[in-house]
């Protein structure tokens, strides 16, 4: 791969657009520098071209804390405007299936609405490739994975860092990693120990089989309690039963020994008072009936012989008034015949035989009268005979059936108070329906009582029995989950172990290579060829271990803090090396540290040679003028950055103060 | 001819007393003439009997009658023509004496009318022949006689 160009636009201390060409001249002058004073945006350059190719993934010097929008936020130069953002850009060409390509990495982002919003595309041969853009991070990771950009994108601390004794076991262990991909090995590893850890959480504890055995308890507990309250309640119907039988018992011997009419005397007093009065009523009527004509029904025939001898004495009386009316015509009859001259004779037996005519009829009256009644008494007889006996008969008969209808009720209810027992004799009766009633109370309430609770336990043990299978339900699911788990455990440690066995043996695998790529590097650097035989990098410990040419172990302390860093730089380039991938190298401060005579090592030995194109970003106490003349052949071009306070920018010029601007 | 007093022994007016408590009929006169009726209507002749009228009671024969006197003078002439007897105002008057007193005699005879029942019982059953038996047909009633004692039902 090789870098054409960057292109920032108000990114970082870049306000506007500006372009740096990187691509070397020649294969011989590999070199590109970018001068600048600390501040002037010589990193931001390095983010510059990092975040074109990374975006989200990569690492960047100034991301420090918060997420990758506040990075992007706060990576708008300041003097830019609301509606513009930032952009940065790389172009690149890459072979891809021995074909060359050149691509053009683009991202920008604008703050829209307080939200950060970021656009990125690519463009193969000039063109925007869509399926790229969308899958540009696999495809960034086959070309150079974010995690081993460190190798070729570096700063001289991180040189420093690996110099150090102490830190460079597990820099190496991490650049090693990364570069072998072992990094996702170690992240296996690590995820398989939280999944481990997980499904060793979730292993039924004994507390929860305790649980279970507690309620299953439980269960029991009130299963048998039940059990017993059942006996109980039915116990409990058994005695309520008794106890009617026995208050049947009383109440029968109650009734049968007049109990009820006790009860009812009142009643019947009430009664007999009441037909009483009923039957007073009647004999009233009886009694007025007694006072009238009633007796004379006795003496119908009696009556009747009176009537009939009544109308002779009528007639009779009838034949008297006659009689004075014969009389007197009699007398007028002689006074006529005497007036008449009749004989004396005649005269006198007319007279006689009148006489004797008129004795005749008065002696046939007088003989006969008896009664004489009177024409009141006749009507008043009159009115009996003739209102008829049987009438009256009849009537009498009616009100007599009525008395006596009350008479037998009222000695129906008087022999039924007869029967009432006096309430000495009833006593014992009452009192022990009396009591048989409080028993039979009793027991029903206790009955009631005995449901009740049954009921209460009954619902208790339907819910403990719910629990219970729920609980047994989850038992069930847990000891699946738990032998899934104990696989999953089993599983999961083995897999480790072959992880790490792989880890192993591919670390082993490579770092032959390795350690000969920084032996040849570090020979290269220190000059001292003779120095150092062997270097060894412990493949479990990435302790490394030098050899002197006799064989012995050579201490690290035995070098210098400069030689140190230079075996550092070693172990860098040996790393690039032992990647396979023909990458450019771009060190931010190479010299920062080091001394003069280490730094020459660096600048002669190192720089011209480290890859096919070089970028270095320094500043001016690192590579000056002399340095610069030493590097020169190797160099393919230059370039300054000033920060011009006045514009809130930086600007871009050719060259170096030193030298001419352009090629040189 | 009329009789003008009714008069009544001691022993009769202790036989009122009784009818009156029996059959709660407040008027001695009504009970005299049911007496007398009874006495009537019975066949035989009253014997002849001495009787005592002091410290008995006495009442006009208007009272007696009420408004049927003539008729109940006309019944006793009536009985004593039947009995063959003068009809001389002494006749009538002793008769008339016998009749009531044998009356008062049958009514206040033991048992023989406790109760107002009793008495009209006997003006509209006489022909039935049965002195105090069943006095209604109804079949399911008891045979008791009325007289508030338990005694009865158990002759019966």
């Amino acid at each position: 791969m090789i870098i054409e160009e960057v292109c920032v636009q108000n990114f970082g201390v870049y306000r506007g657009q500006h372009k740096l060409r990187l691509e070397p001249v020649s294969k011989k002058r590999p070199v590109v520098i970018i001068g600048a004073l600390n501040g002037s945006g010589k990193t931001t350059l390095l983010d510059a071209m990092q975040l074109a190719l990374y975006g989200k993934i990569g690492t960047y010097s100034s991301r420090g804390e918060g997420g990758y929008d506040d990075f992007l936020r706060r990576a708008i130069n300041h003097k830019a405007l609301g509606h513009e953002g930032a952009s940065v850009e790389l172009a690149f060409r890459q072979a891809r299936e021995g074909v060359e390509q050149q691509y053009r990495a683009k991202r920008a982002w604008r703050v829209v609405d307080g939200k950060v919003r970021e656009t990125f595309e690519i463009l193969r041969d000039g063109a925007i490739d869509p399926l790229l853009s969308e899958h540009w991070y696999e495809y960034v990771e086959e070309l150079l994975p974010a995690r081993i950009a460190p190798l070729f994108f570096f700063d001289g601390e991180k040189v420093v860092e690996l110099a150090d004794v102490r830190q460079a076991p597990a820099l190496l262990r991490v650049a090693i990693q990364s570069l072998l991909g072992l990094d996702i090995v170690q992240q296996l590893k690590v995820d398989l120990g939280v999944l481990a850890r997980r499904k060793r959480a979730e292993v039924a504890t004994d507390k929860e089989r305790a649980n279970l055995a507690n309620v299953q308890r439980e269960l029991d507990e009130l299963e048998a309690r039940y059990e017993a309250a059942h006996q109980e309640y039915a116990s409990c119907n058994g005695a309520v039963e008794q106890a009617q039988l026995k208050l049947e018992h009383a109440q029968r011997a109650f009734r049968d020994n007049g109990g009820v009419l006790f009860e009812q005397q009142s009643e019947l007093e009430r009664e007999r008072a009441e037909l009483e009065g009923q039957r007073s009523k009647v004999e009233d009527d009886l009694r007025d009936l007694a006072a009238g004509e009633l007796p004379l029904l006795l003496l119908r025939d009696q009556i009747e012989e009176i009537a009939r001898a009544d109308s002779v004495e009528r007639e009779l009386r009838a034949g008297l008034a006659l009689v004075a009316v014969l009389e007197s015509r009699d007398d007028w009859l002689i006074k006529l015949a005497k007036k008449e001259k009749a004989s004396g004779a005649f005269v006198e037996s007319i007279k006689r035989a009148l006489a004797e005519d008129r004795k005749k009829r008065k002696v046939a009256v007088q003989a006969n009268v008896t009664f004489e009644l009177s024409d009141e008494a006749r009507r008043a007889m009159e009115a009996l005979r003739l209102d008829g006996f049987s009438e009256r008969e009849k009537m009498t008969l009616q009100v007599l059936r009525e008395y006596e209808q009350k008479s037998v009720a009222i000695g129906d209810v008087e022999r039924k108070l007869a029967a009432v027992p006096d309430e000495e004799s009833l006593r014992t009766y009452v009192e022990a329906v009396k009591v048989a009633q409080g028993r039979m109370l009793d027991a029903r309430n206790r009955a009631v009582e005995a449901k009740r609770q049954l009921g209460e336990i009954e619902y208790q043990r339907d819910i403990i029995r719910k629990e219970l299978a729920k609980s047994l339900e989850a038992e069930v699911e847990r000891h699946n989950a738990d032998s899934d788990a104990a696989r999953v455990l089993s599983f999961s440690s083995r897999a480790a172990d072959s992880l790490t066995r792989f880890e192993g043996a591919v670390i082993r695998h490579h770092i032959r290579r390795l350690e000969d790529y920084v032996l040849q590097s570090l020979q290269t650097l220190l000059r001292k060829d003779q120095l150092i035989s062997k270097v060894a990098i412990d493949p479990e410990s990435f302790s490394l271990t030098l050899t002197d040419r006799d064989g012995q172990p050579f201490s690290m302390e035995r070098l210098s803090a400069g030689e140190r860093q230079l075996l550092a730089v070693s172990l860098l380039w040996g790393l690039a090396k032992a990647s396979g991938r023909p990458m450019p190298t771009i060190i931010d401060t190479p010299l920062g540290r080091l001394d003069s005579e280490h730094r020459s090592h660096l600048v002669d030995r190192y720089f011209p040679r480290a890859s096919h194109q070089v970028i270095l970003l320094s500043t001016d106490m690192e590579i000056d003028a002399t340095y610069y003349r030493k590097l020169q052949p190797a160099v393919s071009h230059s370039y300054t950055l000033t920060f011009d306070s006045t514009r809130g920018s930086t600007q871009i010029t050719d060259g170096l103060p030193f030298a001419e601007g352009g090629f040189a | 001819m009329s009789l003008e007093t009714v008069r009544i022994s001691p022993q009769g007016r202790e036989q009122l007393s009784r009818l009156k408590r029996y059959t709660g009929i407040e008027h001695w006169n009504i009970l005299c003439r049911w007496a007398f009726c009874v006495s009537i209507a019975e066949a035989t002749k009253p014997p002849s009997t001495i009787m005592k009228v002091d410290g008995g009671v006495e009442m006009t024969w208007r009272t007696f009658g009420g408004s049927q006197s003539e008729l109940y003078l006309a019944l006793l002439k009536h009985r004593c023509m039947s009995d063959e007897l003068g009809l001389d105002e002494k006749t009538l008057t002793e008769q008339f004496r016998l009749h009531l007193h044998r009356g008062l005699s049958y009514l206040a005879a033991n048992k023989e009318i406790r109760s107002i029942g009793d008495l009209v019982g006997r003006a509209c059953r006489p022909r039935l022949g049965e002195g105090r038996s069943s006095k209604i047909t109804d079949a399911t009633a008891p045979t008791v006689a009325v007289t508030g004692s338990l005694d009865a039902v158990q002759t019966r």
